[in-house]
């Protein structure tokens, strides 16, 4: 392949991540709703270490487990952001 | 604000303090190095403790960011 076909299946992959990317972040919000309604912590340590064994157990490589890890740190972190936000618009609006 | 964990930090310690962040509604960037892990937290900082984290177990150093002039 070339550098042009190559970078083509980059952006392709990109544009795949990105949807997923959205995706989980609506699961994580219908989740956050959940939470808020059964008055559960935003924060669930055993939840994120699952996640994190977990894909360092399936992880087919060439990313190393430590790659792995730092990555889904940065999808979950900017998860609980988003969570945390859309239930303070939820509040605010509810005052209104 | 920048939290350093001791390289001896246990998840234990690790959980305490993201737990101490996260209740006080702060968002964090986790990273996760070979021997240590930085927790970088975003907010306005002014009102959380230094202190008080700083005798936290397993934290090594808490580290303010100055405000740009």
């Amino acid at each position: 392949m070339t550098i042009d076909e190559l970078r083509q299946e980059i952006d392709r992959l990109d544009g795949e991540l990105l949807r997923i990317f959205n995706r989980r972040a609506g699961l994580a919000l219908e989740i956050g709703k959940i939470k808020k309604e059964r008055g559960l912590p935003v924060y669930d340590p055993t939840r994120e270490k699952a996640i994190f064994e977990r894909m360092k157990g399936e992880n087919p490589g060439p990313l190393e487990d430590g790659a792995i890890v730092r990555l889904f740190e940065r999808v979950i972190d900017e998860s609980r952001r988003l969570e945390r936000i859309m239930t303070h618009r939820d509040e605010s609006q509810e005052k209104e | 604000m920048l939290i350093i964990m001791k390289k001896s930090a246990g998840e234990e310690a690790l959980v305490r303090i993201k737990e101490y962040l996260i209740n006080r509604d702060f968002d964090i960037h986790q990273s996760t190095g070979a021997n240590r892990i930085i927790i970088g937290v975003i907010g306005d900082t002014d009102t959380l403790d230094q202190h008080e984290m700083e005798q936290m177990p397993g934290v090594l150093q808490v580290v303010r960011i100055s405000k740009e002039e």
